[in-house]
C-alpha cells in the first residue's frame, strides 16, 4: 500500500498531485456519482482513483485540455469497476456494459463507431491512441495485466472494423 | 482496414466530446464526507513524505498504518474489547486491523504538540490540518535514526491497518497517560517498531514508527500534550 507512494519522489510531481487533487475532485466525483448513485461508493472511487493517479504520477501529463479528459476516463473507470465488484457481491447478474455518458453533440461517424464500444475497450483505445500510454502503461493505470490490455485492444479493434464496414466508414 | 491514425483521429473525437459533455453536466452538490477528507489527508501526507516512506521501503520496514475501507483477507483472532471501549482489533494474516466505533467528543480538538524528542533529533516536515497531523523528525541522515508520529480523529466505521506482509512483531499492551495501546517490536532490526494508541475520549488514534527503543518511544509519546 504505501510502496507506490515512494514513487512520487519529486517537487514537481508531488504539487502536481495536490493541483490534480485540488482541481478534478468535485468532477471526478460528479463523474463517479452517475456511474455509482451513491455518494459513499462515488468517495470511494475518487480515492481509488486518486491511489492510481499517485501510483502513476510520473506518466501524467498535466496540460489541462489533456488532463481533463484523462480524470474523467481515470474517476469513469475506476467507478465501473466498484460497480462491478459491488455488483458481485449481492449476486447481481452483471450487464456486458453500464450505461454511457450521451455524449451525442458533433460526434462524426469514426467517432461515433468508437462510442458504442464496450466501456473497458473504449477506455483502453483512448488511453493507448489519444493518450498514448503503452500496454504496461495501461496496466498499470487500470490494474490489470498487459496481457488483458493486448487482448482487450485486439477485440476492440475487430468490433472497431465491423462498426466501420456497417457505418461505412472504411 | 482501420489503421492506427484511423483509430487516433476517432479517439481524438471522442474525447473532445466527453470533455465538452462533463463540462457541460452540472456538477453535484456535494460536500466529501470527513472519512474521505481524512483518507484524502493521509494519501497526501504520504505523498508529501517520499524520503521517510522510500527508507521504509529500502529497509523492508512494512508495518504500516493507514485508513482502510473494508479488509479483504480472512480473519484468524478478533479480540473484541469490553462493551464500554470504542475499538476493536482484528489479527489477519498479514495485517492487524482496528475498528472504531462512536463519535468524537464535541470537545474534543487536535492541538497536540510532540513535546519531548530524544536528544539530536529535529523535526524535518510536518503535515497539519483540521483532522489529522503528521511529521517526521530525524536525526543526522541515517533513515534508522529517525520517526514519524501521527495522530487522527477517527469515527464509527473507521479502520487502521498496520500491514506486517507476515513479519513477525512481538506485541506488547501497554498505557500511555493512561490510554491502553500496543507496541508492536520487530524481530527483526531491519524493520521498524510500531506504537500505537487511542484516546478514546476524544476518539484521537495516535501512531509513532521507529526504530527507537520502547522506552524512548514511550516517553515521546506520552509528552505529546496539549
Amino acid at each position: 500500500m504505501l510502496c507506490y507512494l515512494a514513487m512520487i519522489e519529486t517537487e514537481e510531481e508531488r504539487s502536481k498531485f495536490e493541483k490534480i487533487y485540488i482541481q478534478y475532485r468535485r468532477l471526478m466525483y460528479t463523474v463517479a456519482f452517475r456511474v455509482l448513485n451513491n455518494s459513499e461508493d462515488a468517495e470511494d472511487a475518487v480515492h481509488t482513483a486518486f491511489i492510481r493517479i499517485a501510483k502513476n504520477i510520473e506518466i501524467i501529463n498535466d496540460d489541462v485540455g489533456s488532463l481533463t479528459g484523462l480524470m474523467i476516463t481515470i474517476a469513469r473507470n475506476t467507478a465501473i469497476d466498484i460497480y462491478r465488484k459491488r455488483s458481485k457481491q449481492a449476486t447481481v447478474e452483471l450487464t456486458d456494459d453500464i450505461e454511457a455518458p450521451n455524449t451525442e453533440t458533433n460526434l462524426d461517424e469514426s467517432a461515433g463507431c468508437l462510442e458504442k464500444l464496450p466501456e473497458r475497450q473504449k477506455t483502453i483505445l483512448l488511453l493507448k491512441y489519444h493518450y498514448g500510454y503503452n500496454n504496461d502503461e495501461i496496466a498499470k493505470l487500470l490494474e490489470i495485466t498487459p496481457t488483458n490490455v493486448a487482448k482487450i485492444v485486439y477485440r476492440a479493434k475487430v468490433k472497431l472494423r465491423e462498426y466501420y464496414e456497417k457505418e461505412d466508414v472504411l | 482496414m482501420i489503421t492506427d491514425e484511423m483509430i487516433a483521429e476517432a479517439a481524438a473525437k471522442y474525447n473532445d466530446a466527453l470533455i465538452q459533455y462533463w463540462q457541460n453536466v452540472e456538477m453535484e452538490e456535494h460536500e466529501f464526507s470527513s472519512k474521505f477528507e481524512r483518507k484524502m489527508c493521509r494519501l497526501i501526507w504520504k505523498v508529501k513524505f517520499p524520503y521517510m516512506h522510500k527508507a521504509l521501503k529500502s529497509a523492508a520496514c512494512i508495518l504500516i498504518a493507514f485508513l482502510i475501507s473494508f479488509a479483504s483477507v480472512m480473519t484468524f483472532n478478533v479480540e473484541a474489547r469490553a462493551a464500554f471501549t470504542r475499538w476493536i482489533r482484528e489479527v489477519y494474516e498479514d495485517s492487524i486491523v482496528y475498528e472504531f466505533f462512536g463519535e468524537k467528543s464535541e470537545t474534543a480538538s487536535l492541538d497536540y504538540r510532540v513535546t519531548w524528542i530524544p536528544e539530536g533529533y529535529e523535526l524535518v516536515e510536518e503535515f497539519d490540518t483540521e483532522i489529522s497531523y503528521a511529521a517526521l523528525y530525524q536525526k543526522g541522515n541515517d533513515y534508522k535514526e529517525g520517526f514519524v508520529v501521527e495522530w487522527s480523529y477517527v469515527e464509527s466505521g473507521d479502520k487502521i491497518a498496520l500491514v506486517t506482509y507476515g513479519e513477525e512483531y512481538q506485541c506488547e499492551d501497554i498505557y500511555i497517560n493512561g490510554y491502553r495501546g500496543s507496541f508492536y517490536k520487530s524481530i527483526n532490526d531491519n524493520n521498524s517498531n510500531i506504537l500505537f494508541w487511542v484516546n478514546e475520549d476524544e476518539m484521537v488514534e495516535y501512531h509513532l514508527n521507529s526504530y527507537l527503543s520502547l522506552e524512548d518511544m514511550a516517553k515521546i509519546a506520552e509528552n505529546i500534550k496539549k
